[in-house]
């Protein structure tokens, strides 16, 4: 019994000290670096434009100084966007008040998913821009777009929405356009554990401020 | 020591029969639980939540309970007309699941209405769902002709 009474004692306060330990560490860098000298080069989100459900233009260089949460998605799709969407509008219910985090879910079928569509899409769900983004752009564009946010996304028959395969992934971004961390936009529990790291970036920022 | 475990003994003991008492409840239609799960809970989630808005929720439907037969109509020929929930209206198609067999339909509408509905016994059988999908032939008409006019688009 006393044995046991260590080993408790033991485990917790290994991982209160492991919780302690990674609250203070900065969330690594995703994608490929380069090394310019003597300075670490981080991959980012660069460029790219498309019009929301208020056909207003979204663009990288308008997310600056924005967190962001970003996932694909299309309205007709039978599987798991239902989910991602429910969790997405948990984080919109989180973050309402903030206007330092932005949501963006880029529609993977923009031939049945026009503007109109999203913007009823958006009103029947209750949410709005700028806080929740559903964006549209040409096909090819939006495809183009996946990618970068390391997300894999492809369409076998152009004409068939049902042939859509993407990743359920909600992918966490910084206000210098840094891949920051990623999560499976189906699971509850791993988008509240996203929802820690959006807070440990806007702790991040408010340090940066003071500085 | 002893006399510790002489009262976690019934602690032990209670504790189990409630969990045995309510895995027992929700296993009472493992094959309607499991067909729900793969077919319908992608739109009207695990949880029988839906989403706000877009795929109603399932959860205490005072409609449903007084019109039993609408669940599976919806399972085997899909909700095409847009439907009125409270102060909601879902425009959404719901597509129907033709391949499920009576047996599998009577599973899943007993497992909504135990598991969302809060019915105390499952009010479906597999000659009652034959009953009432002859309630929903009348509306095939509409379904049909609603189909036909989608494929047209």
């Amino acid at each position: 019994m006393r044995v046991l009474y260590r080993l408790v004692l033991f485990i917790s306060v290994t991982v209160l000290m492991a919780c302690q330990f990674s609250k203070t560490e900065p969330l690594p860098y995703l994608g490929p670096h380069r090394q310019v000298g003597d300075s670490t080069v981080y991959y980012r989100v660069d460029s790219f434009a498309f019009f929301n459900q208020d056909s207003q233009l979204v663009t990288a260089e308008s997310l600056r100084g924005k967190v962001y949460v970003v996932d694909f998605f299309f309205i007709s799709c039978p599987t798991i966007c239902p989910v991602m969407t429910k969790h997405m509008k948990e984080l919109y219910n989180l973050y309402k008040s903030d206007p330092r985090v932005v949501l963006l879910s880029f529609t993977l079928d923009p031939r049945h998913d026009t503007i109109p569509r999203l913007k009823r899409y958006a009103h029947k769900l209750g949410v709005s821009a700028p806080k929740w983004n559903f964006l549209y752009g040409k096909k090819e564009d939006i495809y183009a777009t996946a990618p970068k946010f390391l997300i894999s996304a492809a369409q076998e028959d152009d004409t068939d929405p049902l042939t859509i395969i993407h990743s359920g992934k909600f992918v966490l971004v910084d206000g210098e356009g840094h891949l920051r961390s990623y999560c499976d936009g189906t699971s509850k529990e791993e988008v509240y554990r996203l929802a820690e790291d959006i807070d440990r970036l806007l702790d991040e920022m408010t340090n940066e401020g003071h500085e | 020591m002893k006399g510790m475990n002489n009262q976690l003994g019934p602690i032990v003991l209670s504790i189990s029969l409630i969990l045995a008492f309510f895995t027992g409840c929700g296993e009472r239609y493992p094959q309607g639980k499991a067909l729900y799960e793969a077919q319908c809970a992608w739109c009207h989630m695990s949880d029988g939540t839906g989403l706000e808005g877009i795929y109603p929720s399932l959860v205490d439907r005072e409609d449903l309970r007084q019109q039993l037969w609408r669940i599976p109509c919806a399972i085997r020929y899909g909700v095409y007309d847009s439907l009125r929930v409270g102060d909601d209206t879902f425009s959404l198609v719901m597509m129907g699941f033709p391949e499920l067999t009576d047996a599998e339909v009577s599973n899943i509408s007993n497992y909504i209405a135990l598991s969302f509905l809060k019915l105390q016994e499952g009010p479906y059988n597999e000659r009652a769902v034959v009953e009432m999908l002859k309630r929903c032939r009348s509306r095939e008409d509409t379904f049909r002709l609603l189909k036909s006019k989608l494929q047209s688009q």
